[in-house]
C-alpha cells in the first residue's frame, strides 16, 4: 500500500513542463558560468600575484614555508581573538576570523605532524580549491554547484511546497483521504517522494555540471588537505571535494525542502509552501544574523558546507555540533509539525 | 438488515469571527442496502459538514458506524466499505480518467478489490479490470485516455462517480451530484444512481437542494434545517400534507352540494367549491371519496389529486422545524 502511495505521488509531482524549464535554466547557467570562468582564467594567467586570500591554493610546503606561516596566522589569531574580546556580542554578527585562523593553524601543524613536505597539495578549508593561478575542473564544479543549489532550492521548493497545497486546493485531498489509508502513511509518501524526486533533480544537475567542468577546465589532479570543523584532517584526492560538495549541498537542498513541505501544509496555500524558504534563505536568515543569532536559524544550521571548508561565511560562535543540534530540531518540529497538522486538522 | 451508515448524535461545532456556529446539531439517522436517501437542505444547513464527518474528512462528536465499524476507532474497515464523493468530483486534472482511477483503486483496500474475483488472481489485473468496470458503468470508456480538464461537468461527476465505485463499496455518499448539470446530465445521474441501488444493493446517501430530482430519486428523504435533522420521511409520506392530508379536486355538476355532502359524509372542513370543480383536502383514500360522491348520485367528471411539491413540504418543515428550535430555546 505505502508504496503505491509514493509511487503516485511521484507521479503527481512530477510535471513535464516544470522539467523541461529547469533543463533550460540549468543549461543556460552552465554555459554561462563556464564563459565566464574561461574568462576569468585568461585574467588569472596574466597577472595575480600570490596573496594571503590565496593561501588555499595548491601549494608545495616545506618546513621552514610551514613554520612560517603558523607564525603569521598565530599572531593573526591573536589579534583576532583581541578583536573578538572588544567585539562583544558583534562578534557572533560578523564573519568569524578566529574559527578561520584556528583553522589554518590545526591544519599547518596537521601538515607538519605528518611531514606532508615537498607535494604539491591544495588545501580546503575556506571557499572552493584553486590551484595556483588557474581555474580547475573542481573549481568551477563546486563554485557552479553553490549557484545551481538555488536552482534546485526553487525546484524542491515547488516540488514540496506544492504537494499538499495543490490537494487542498484542487479538493482531491479528499478523494485521497476517504482511501483506507492512514494520513501520516499520506504524508511519508508525500515528504519521501518530495525528497527523493528533488535529490534526484539535483544529482542530474550536478552530473551535468561535473560533465561540463570536466570537458572544460583541467583536473586539478593530486591531493587536498581535507578539514572537518577544525578539529578533523585528513588527506585525500582533489577531487573528492566534488563529493563533500554534493554531500552538503544535498542536505541544505532537503532542508529547504522540509521548510516548504511543512508551510505548504501548515498554510495549504502554493505561494507561501514555495516561498518560504526563498525568504527563510534570503531575507530572514540575515536579518537574524544580523541580530547575532544566525547559528540558531534553520539556514544557517542546515548550511554543512562551511564545516568542511568549501562554505560561505561562517558566523560568530558557529559550530558544527551546534549546527547540527540546532538543524535536528529545525527538521523534527517542521516534520511533526507536518504530521500534526494533517493527521488533527479536518480536511476539508 | 443491518444499516450500512448510521449516525448517532452527530455533533459538529466550530468558532468563526467570534460567534458560535452549530454546523450540525444532534443528527441521528440511518441508510440501509439497496436504499437511496436523500439529503435535503438549503446551502448551509450543514449537509456537507455532515458528509465530511460522515466521510472520516472532519473531526466530529458522536458516532457514525458504517456497516457496524466505528469511524473513529476502526477508520480503515469502516472507510474500506465507503465510496464517496465530497463538495465535488475533484479529481487530477491533468492526468487521464484512467490514471485517476487506477491511482484510486491501487490506493484502496485490497481485499474490497479482490471480492469477487478468483483467488491469487493478480491485483494488477483485478485493478484495470474493475476501471474497465467502472467506467462502463457511469458510460466514460471511449474517453478513458483524455485528460481530467478536457472533462464537462457531468463527465466529471460521472467520473466521480466511478471513483467511488471502485473498490466495491456498500455505502455510497454523493454530495451534491447533480450540481451544475443540465437535464440530461441530471437523468442519467438519477437513472445511474437507482441502478446501483437495485442492482447493487449499495446504501446510497445523496445531498441536495433540488427538490425534484431528490423526489425523482430517492425513497426516503432527511431534511436538515440549521444543522438538525426536522423531517425523516418516506417519499410518499411526504407528498401527504400535514395529518397526512391530500388535496383532491373534483369536477362535478353542483359543486356547491359536494361541498356540503364533503362535510356531512366525511367531516371536510376546507372544501371550496368552484365554478365546476370542488377541492378539499382529505385523509381518506382519493378512490374511496369519489365512490362515495358517485353512490351518492353526483356526476364525477374528473378527479385530481394536487402535488404536493416537495418544495412545499420542505418550506413547512424547516419552518416546523425553526418554530420547534426557538421554542426550545424559550
Amino acid at each position: 500500500m505505502f508504496g503505491k502511495l509514493y509511487a503516485g505521488e511521484l507521479k503527481k509531482q512530477t510535471s513535464k513542463s516544470a522539467i523541461i524549464a529547469i533543463a533550460v535554466i540549468m543549461a543556460v547557467l552552465l554555459l554561462l558560468m563556464a564563459v565566464l570562468f574561461d574568462s576569468l582564467n585568461e585574467l588569472l594567467a596574466e597577472s595575480v600575484p600570490p596573496s594571503e586570500a590565496q593561501s588555499r591554493s595548491a601549494e608545495v610546503y616545506t618546513e621552514e614555508s610551514v613554520e612560517a606561516l603558523l607564525e603569521y596566522y598565530r599572531a593573526a589569531l591573536k589579534d583576532a581573538e583581541a578583536e573578538k574580546a572588544e567585539a562583544g556580542f558583534d562578534y557572533y554578527r560578523n564573519p568569524d576570523s578566529v574559527y578561520m585562523y584556528e583553522g589554518y593553524i590545526a591544519m599547518l601543524e596537521y601538515i607538519k605532524g605528518n611531514e606532508l613536505y615537498g607535494i604539491e597539495l591544495t588545501t580546503v578549508i575556506q571557499g572552493a580549491p584553486v590551484t595556483g593561478a588557474s581555474v580547475t575542473a573542481e573549481s568551477f564544479i563546486t563554485t557552479a554547484g553553490s549557484m545551481l543549489i538555488l536552482l534546485a532550492v526553487i525546484y524542491a521548493s515547488i516540488v514540496a511546497g506544492s504537494t499538499f497545497a495543490d490537494e487542498y486546493k484542487r479538493g482531491t485531498i479528499k478523494m485521497l483521504l476517504i482511501r483506507p489509508v492512514g494520513r501520516g502513511q499520506v504524508v511519508t509518501a508525500k515528504l519521501l517522494a518530495a525528497l527523493t524526486h528533488t535529490a534526484a533533480a539535483y544529482l542530474i544537475m550536478f552530473v551535468c555540471t561535473v560533465a561540463v567542468g570536466y570537458a572544460v577546465f583541467p583536473a586539478a589532479g593530486g591531493d587536498a588537505v581535507y578539514s572537518f570543523n577544525n578539529s578533523a584532517f585528513t588527506v585525500s584526492a582533489v577531487s573528492n571535494t566534488l563529493g563533500i560538495s554534493f554531500a552538503t549541498n544535498l542536505i541544505m537542498l532537503m532542508t529547504y525542502a522540509v521548510v516548504a513541505f511543512a508551510a505548504g501544509i501548515l498554510t495549504r496555500n502554493k505561494v507561501f509552501g514555495i516561498i518560504t524558504p526563498i525568504i527563510l534563505i534570503e531575507v530572514a536568515g540575515l536579518i537574524i544574523s544580523m541580530f547575532g543569532l544566525g547559528r540558531f536559524f534553520i539556514s544557517d544550521a542546515a548550511e554543512w558546507s562551511k564545516y568542511v571548508g568549501i562554505g560561505n561565511t561562517l558566523y560568530g560562535g558557529a559550530d558544527f555540533f551546534i549546527s547540527l543540534a540546532v538543524w535536528i530540531v529545525w527538521v523534527a518540529v517542521l516534520t511533526a509539525g507536518s504530521y500534526m497538522a494533517v493527521i488533527k486538522r479536518d480536511a476539508a | 438488515m443491518d444499516a450500512v451508515l448510521s449516525v448517532n448524535g452527530l455533533k459538529k461545532y466550530y468558532r468563526s469571527k467570534g460567534s458560535f456556529i452549530k454546523a450540525v446539531d444532534d443528527v441521528s439517522f440511518e441508510v440501509y442496502p439497496g436504499e437511496v436517501v436523500g439529503f435535503l437542505g438549503p446551502n448551509g444547513a450543514g449537509k456537507t459538514t455532515a458528509i465530511k464527518a460522515i466521510t472520516g474528512l472532519a473531526a466530529y462528536e458522536g458516532q457514525i458506524r458504517i456497516c457496524g465499524f466505528d469511524l473513529s476507532e476502526k477508520h480503515r474497515a469502516a472507510v474500506r466499505q465507503l465510496g464517496a464523493i465530497v463538495e465535488s468530483p475533484d479529481l487530477y486534472a491533468d492526468k487521464t480518467a484512467k490514471w485517476n482511477l487506477s491511482y484510486f483503486a491501487s490506493i484502496s483496500d485490497e481485499e474490497q478489490l479482490r471480492t469477487g474475483y478468483p483467488e491469487g488472481a493478480e491485483i494488477k489485473k483485478i485493478i484495470s479490470d474493475r476501471v474497465e468496470k467502472a467506467l462502463n458503468t457511469v458510460g466514460l470508456s471511449a474517453r478513458a485516455g483524455s485528460a481530467v480538464k478536457t472533462y464537462s461537468l457531468g463527465m466529471k461527476q460521472r467520473l466521480g462517480i466511478a471513483q467511488a465505485l471502485l473498490a466495491e463499496p456498500k455505502l455510497l455518499i454523493l454530495d451534491e451530484p447533480a450540481n451544475g448539470l443540465d437535464p440530461d446530465g441530471i437523468k442519467d445521474i438519477r437513472n445511474l444512481v437507482r441502478r446501483l441501488a437495485s442492482e447493487k444493493n449499495i446504501g446510497i446517501l445523496v445531498s441536495s437542494h433540488q427538490l425534484h430530482e431528490m423526489q425523482l430519486m430517492c425513497d426516503r428523504v432527511l431534511i436538515i434545517s440549521h444543522g438538525r435533522i426536522v423531517a425523516d420521511k418516506k417519499i410518499d409520506e411526504l407528498a401527504r400534507s400535514e395529518g397526512g392530508r391530500i388535496r383532491v379536486s373534483v369536477k362535478t355538476d353542483d359543486p356547491a352540494k359536494a361541498a356540503r355532502f364533503l362535510a356531512e359524509r366525511f367531516g371536510v372542513e376546507d372544501a371550496v367549491a368552484g365554478e365546476n370543480s370542488v377541492s378539499f383536502s382529505s385523509d381518506k383514500p382519493t378512490a374511496e371519496v369519489t365512490r362515495e360522491l358517485v353512490l351518492a348520485g353526483f356526476n364525477v367528471y374528473g378527479v385530481s389529486e394536487d402535488e404536493v411539491s416537495l418544495e412545499e413540504v420542505f418550506m413547512r418543515e424547516i419552518h416546523s422545524g425553526t418554530a420547534k428550535e426557538d421554542g426550545d430555546v424559550r
